[in-house]
């Protein structure tokens, strides 16, 4: 039986984080969704290193991504995932208050899938989560095989 | 009594008779002498000349070469060569030429070794040993070497020889050197001779151009060597006596200038057949017949001494005063014995004769009865009055005693007509009483008068007759000389020019027999064609006319019968008749033609001097000094008509002051006679001349050519003085305007010297126009320092302008920026380079500011930048919380309300209500509240920054030891609780402003607390040392490190390795950054991550 694919959320800020989950959850989006604070946590979880808990054998990943983060940022993680390959399949969705048009085009051309600025206008931000929940049941899980990682 | 009588006029006929004889051929014989000395004297003096003149030439010759050296920087060996060759070729008597350079014992090795590598291998310096073989030669202060020598070939023994070695020739050396003269020796053998013949060497010294040799001083100073000219004394004189056939004329050539042993020079003997003539002594030679003359050559007297040889006078011996001594001698004896034949009838005669007295008193003829012995025995008055003696004077003579001036044929003819016919008619010279001689006509006859034979004679007088007679004869007796002279050609032309007689030689060199020329016409044949006919025939038809006067000598070309043509000098009489009327022309004649070509041959060197002075473009004016002061104007060339603009030719004769009036009041008169007198050359470089006809401005080069004779050479330089003249007008020009630039300008020459320099140029680096004209940028300091000197040696090496500017802090105290553009430019051959300065300090130090202002808005751009990012990132990321958990907030508000209006039994929803109330609505907030504390932190850290950027700093003095005990005190409770230690070690001092070093202190060591590894016990180490003007601190923790990626962004602002577990602001690294930029310090830091981290400071030290 096809394991539902597992959302990674990699936010420094707590309180994004939260908004994010509900959002989502309230969009729909079903699965699991995992939360860590910076870089480094999450790289030791794709690469299976450290103490904690591993990435499982057979589960589909979505990597959602902050960019400013401490220790390591959302960019160091982008370069390590596309260059392993393994985990290069793995569909990356930016999520960053900076809307650097020149950091933008950085991370597509590092093979990011979708970039998404966090707006902070009255109700916009609830809408364009809703709408990456949207765009993640319709467009991404589905051309998810149970295969990739 | 009788026979006495009888005898007397018999031994009177004697006495007189042979008296007669002698005196006569005293007479002819030392007339005919006489003759034979001045022919002899003419012939010798033409052979003198022309040896002079070949002489002459061989001197020429090497004052040619003597020029070409003096007019040479150097002459190689090639050069030298090619240049004589061409001489020896056409001087058969020149031995060698040679370059005979003075040189020094210390020079002698260099010498010889420069000759091996010319290819000559076993080159030394040679002299004679004392058996006369060349060795080496011995060690000498001076040697003079013969270095150059041309033809080699044949003399190869002199090549290295010095000739300083040689007595002789050292005296003609020393001799020739003080005077600066051409010098001679006497007579040597030769070093390259085998054969016994005597040379004789000519030296014409050289010195060292462009220098003063007045003195003998100056002169020994100057010396440079020699150029010699080797001559073969007898090739000379075989080469000078080629074009004289042979006269049979013996000639010595003697040195009058050496001892009396080495006089003899040369001999050449006559070439007689069949004879060997040996030179005889001089004394011998001067008893006899001899000629001779002497001459300069160089500084020494030769002389020229010519003497016949036997052959010649016995060739040219006349037979003719003995043939009048025999002859005459005869007469007298034939003459006596008819007079004792005759004596004793003449009385009876007389009686006879008597009574015809009448008659023959009437006629006007004379009568004279004279008996057998010559007694007068009857005379009429006629004949008294042609002798002038009375009648009875004659009767008392004998015809003897009247002087009949009969010649001997005569006398012999008139016997024997008598003999044989009875009569004779015959004309005779009569003396009269008063000695006049007078023409007679006789017509004698014998008559028989009382058995006693008498001889009757009939006398005319034909004086006047007689008188135009004997012109004739004298001329025919003249023509008969030259006819009897066998080398010359002698013609006799009739009135219409047809030849009547010629002789031998004549018609031999014509190439005709004799006969077959007479009553040919001599123009129309053998005279070159138009002019025989043209010219000269009309000339002779007027000289025969009497209408013009003969020319005594005249040169023509005469024609052969093969054609060719030869040169005749010619005499000419006139042939008169008895009448006196001119009848033809009698001439001799000599060929030339061998003796002009001589002489052209040895005109050719003055020809071509003269050609060289044609074709010169420099002007020429020859001068003669014909007495001490008389410098007299005596040719000129074309050049000099065109460059004078002027035909020279009217100064010609007139004196120097004369001729060019205004140079009376320079020196150039006596320049001119200096030259031509003493050879002193002389030139100037800018004569300005002007009269009425000529004007400008000349070069002149003024030396003498022969003794007293000199040349002026010029150049007209007027237009090129006008060149000048503008060159310094804008000079002037150009340098007013540079005196009053505020460029600088100046000029160095290639080795650095500063040739010119305007006053802007010393104005700008402080010093005196003097000051810098004395400086070479070579050693210019602040031309090193700033980079000038490179750039300045740049452009000289390129030879392209170069423009910089340049910092110059100069030597003379000023601190300026100068721009500077380097020109290098040729001027005559030579690089310089030319340096226009501008001070634009003012400028520049606008510039800086501008400069540095700008860097400062950079940065202060880049800080903003970064505050503006930040703002839109990190402020935005706490609104989106207080914006989206107040919406939860909301959302959590609604659900309770309606859970409320819903539901009116509260407890009922109690569990409902529950988690609302005790987690969401705390849960959003608590998010609410964070975000606004974060924001608040974030903008009061903004603030901090800027109000660092604005804050005033104090910098003094700090003494870190102290701050930082004061920092770690202050640290003391965290260190402590975490169980950190410290170590500081000695710290060295700084400057800055107190306050905020200690914020960076305080910041560093806050990180490094904050970021130490808890898994294992903290060290931090403070130390510090000196590094030049620069005080450098080191932070050093063991910490938990920064990996390399970070290392550029930990200085950000609001940058947090770990925000979650660490509290700060993000700021102090940010903040110390700014702090020790402000200080114009530097902060960086290694690290290593897991291992710790070195964050340093450095700060200026005083």
């Amino acid at each position: 039986m096809k394991r539902e694919p597992v959302i990674i959320l990699a936010e420094d800020d707590d309180g994004h984080a939260g908004l994010i989950y509900k959002t989502l959850k309230r969009a729909g989006v079903n699965n699991d969704i995992l939360h860590f604070e910076d870089g480094n946590k999450l790289l030791n979880y794709l690469f299976r290193r450290g103490d904690d808990f591993y990435r499982e054998e057979g589960v589909s990943h979505i990597l959602l991504l902050d960019l400013r983060m401490p220790v390591v940022d959302g960019r160091e993680v982008i370069r390590q995932v596309k260059q392993d390959r393994e985990l290069q399949h793995i569909p990356i969705i930016v999520v960053s208050t900076t809307d650097d048009p020149a950091e933008i085009e950085n991370c597509y051309s590092m093979g990011c899938a979708k970039y998404i600025v966090k707006p902070i206008q009255h109700g916009e931000f609830t809408e364009v989560i809703t709408q990456l929940g949207h765009y993640l049941l319709e467009d991404v899980i589905p051309g998810l095989d149970a295969g990739d990682a | 009594m009788k026979p006495l009588r009888h005898y007397l006029p018999l031994a009177i006929t004697f006495a007189i008779g042979i008296l007669v004889s002698f005196i006569l051929f005293a007479i002819v014989n030392k007339w005919e002498n006489e003759k034979q000395r001045i022919e002899f004297e003419s012939r010798a003096a033409r052979y003198a000349h022309i040896v002079q003149h070949t002489i002459h030439d061989y001197v020429e010759s090497l004052n040619y070469i003597g020029d070409f050296f003096n007019n040479s920087e150097q002459v190689t060996r090639e050069e030298f060569s090619s240049f004589v060759l061409h001489a020896i070729a056409r001087h058969p008597g020149i031995q060698a030429f040679s370059w005979n350079p003075l040189i020094r014992n210390s020079e002698r090795a260099y010498y010889e070794s420069l000759a091996r590598e010319d290819g000559f291998e076993n080159f030394m310096f040679t002299e004679h040993a004392d058996d006369q073989k060349l060795v080496r030669a011995g060690q000498r202060e001076e040697y003079v070497i013969v270095y150059y020598i041309e033809p080699l070939e044949t003399n190869k023994p002199a090549f290295g020889y010095d000739i300083a070695s040689n007595p002789i020739r050292l005296k003609a050396i020393n001799k020739s050197f003080d005077t600066g003269n051409l010098s001679a020796t006497e007579r040597i053998t030769l070093v390259q001779e085998t054969e016994e013949q005597y040379g004789v060497l000519l030296l014409l010294p050289l010195y060292e151009r462009k220098v003063s040799l007045k003195t003998t001083e100056d002169r020994r100073k100057h010396r440079k060597g020699f150029v010699v000219e080797v001559l073969h004394i007898s090739d000379i004189m075989e080469d000078a006596m080629k074009h004289i056939s042979n006269q049979r004329i013996d000639m010595y050539l003697y040195d009058l200038s050496a001892d009396e042993t080495n006089q003899f020079l040369f001999f050449r003997p006559s070439h007689t057949p069949g004879i060997t003539t040996q030179p005889q002594k001089i004394d011998d030679i001067q008893k006899g017949l001899y000629w001779s003359t002497e001459f300069d050559l160089a500084d020494r007297q030769w002389q020229l001494l010519f003497s016949p040889s036997s052959f010649y006078l016995k060739s040219r011996t006349s037979w003719q005063p003995w043939f009048v001594l025999t002859g005459s001698l005869l007469l007298t004896f034939m003459l006596a014995s008819y007079i004792s034949r005759t004596s004793k009838y003449t009385a009876n005669v007389k009686k006879q004769l008597h009574k015809n007295k009448l008659i023959l008193e009437t006629t006007m003829e004379g009568f004279i009865l004279v008996d057998t012995l010559g007694n007068i025995v009857d005379v009429n008055s006629s004949y008294c009055g042609m002798s002038g003696y009375t009648r009875e004077e004659l009767l008392k003579k004998n015809l003897r005693e009247i002087d009949l001036l009969l010649s001997s044929e005569e006398v012999e003819h008139l016997i024997k007509k008598m003999v044989e016919q009875g009569r004779d008619h015959f004309e005779t010279k009569h003396k009269c009483k008063n000695g006049s001689i007078i023409d007679l006509d006789v017509s004698v006859s014998i008559m028989k008068l009382e058995e006693t034979h008498f001889v009757a004679a009939f006398i005319r007088n034909i004086s006047d007759r007689k008188r135009i007679m004997r012109e004739y004869e004298l001329e025919r007796k003249k023509a008969q000389q030259y006819l009897d002279t066998v080398e010359t050609i002698i013609v006799s032309l009739d009135k219409e020019g047809a030849i009547t007689m010629i002789n031998r030689k004549g018609f031999e060199l014509l190439g005709y027999k004799g006969d077959e020329m007479i009553g040919k016409n001599w123009f129309k044949i053998f005279l070159p064609q138009p002019e025989g006919l043209d010219h000269v025939y009309p000339y002779f038809k007027q000289l025969i006319a009497g209408k013009v006067k003969s020319k005594e000598y005249f040169e023509n070309y005469i024609v052969l019968r093969d054609g060719t043509q030869r040169l005749i000098a010619w005499h000419n009489v006139l042939l008169r008749n008895e009448e006196g009327h001119i009848i033809g022309t009698l001439s001799s004649g000599d060929d030339i033609t061998e003796r002009r070509k001589a002489e052209e041959a040895l005109m050719e060197s003055e020809y071509r001097f003269r050609s060289v002075v044609e074709s010169s473009p420099m002007g020429m004016h020859m001068y003669h000094l014909e007495s001490e002061n008389s410098l007299v104007f005596t040719g000129f060339n074309n050049a000099a008509d065109q460059i004078l603009g002027v035909d020279n030719s009217q100064f010609i004769g007139r004196t120097i002051e004369e001729a060019f009036p205004p140079l009376s009041a320079t020196e150039i008169p006596e320049r001119y006679r200096r030259a031509a007198g003493q050879g002193e050359s002389w030139m100037a470089d800018q004569i300005s001349y002007e009269d009425e006809q000529i004007s400008g401005a000349f070069q002149v080069h003024v030396f003498q050519t022969q003794p007293n004779k000199m040349v002026a050479m010029f150049l007209d330089i007027t237009e090129k003085k006008k060149v000048e003249n503008r060159l310094e007008e804008s000079e002037r020009r150009y340098r007013n305007i540079t005196d009053h630039s505020s460029f600088g300008i100046s000029t160095y020459d290639e080795s650095g010297n500063c040739v010119v320099a305007n006053k802007a140029t010393a104005d700008i680096i402080g010093a005196t126009v003097e000051q810098v004209i004395a400086q070479n940028f070579y050693t210019i300091k602040s031309w090193q320092e700033s980079g000038m000197l490179d750039s300045a040696l740049d452009a000289l090496e390129s030879g392209r302008k170069i423009a910089k500017t340049f910092h110059v802090i100069s030597s003379f105290g000023r601190d300026v920026w100068i721009d500077c553009t380097f020109v290098p430019y040729y001027e005559k051959r030579k690089k310089f380079l030319l340096v226009i300065t501008e001070d634009v300090t003012r400028s520049k130090n606008a510039e800086e500011a501008q400069k540095q202002l700008t860097e400062e808005l950079i940065i202060k751009n880049r800080e903003l930048e970064q505050v503006l990012y930040v703002t839109s990132h990190d402020l935005r990321s706490p609104l989106v919380n207080v914006e989206g958990y107040s919406r939860e907030l909301a959302h959590s508000l609604d659900e309770l309300m309606s859970l409320i209006e819903h539901e009116p039994d509260l407890s009922g929803i109690k569990e409902k209500i529950e988690p609302l109330i005790k987690k969401d609505i705390p849960g959003s907030l608590h998010y609410i509240q964070a975000s606004v504390l974060k924001m608040e932190t974030l903008i009061k850290g903004i603030l901090k920054l800027s109000r660092l950027g604005r804050s005033e700093q104090k910098i003094e003095q700090i003494d870190m030891n102290e701050m930082m005990t004061g920092i770690i005190d202050t640290h003391r409770f965290r260190l402590d609780k975490l169980n950190i230690k410290t170590e500081v070690s000695d710290l060295p001092e700084c400057r800055g402003d107190s306050a905020q070093i200690n914020q960076v202190f305080s910041n560093l060591l806050d990180n490094a607390i904050k970021y130490s590894d808890a898994e294992r016990s903290g060290i931090i180490q403070i130390s510090g040392h000196r590094d030049g003007n620069q005080s450098v601190y080191c932070v050093e923790d063991n910490g938990i490190g920064i990996a390399p990626e970070h290392q550029d962004r930990i200085f950000e602002i609001f940058q947090q390795l770990a925000p979650r577990e660490i509290k700060g602001e993000g700021m102090g690294l940010t903040i110390a950054q700014r702090i020790i930029e402000k200080h114009h310090g530097r902060i960086w830091v290694e690290s290593e991550p897991g291992k710790g981290s070195r964050f340093y400071v450095s700060l200026p030290g005083e």
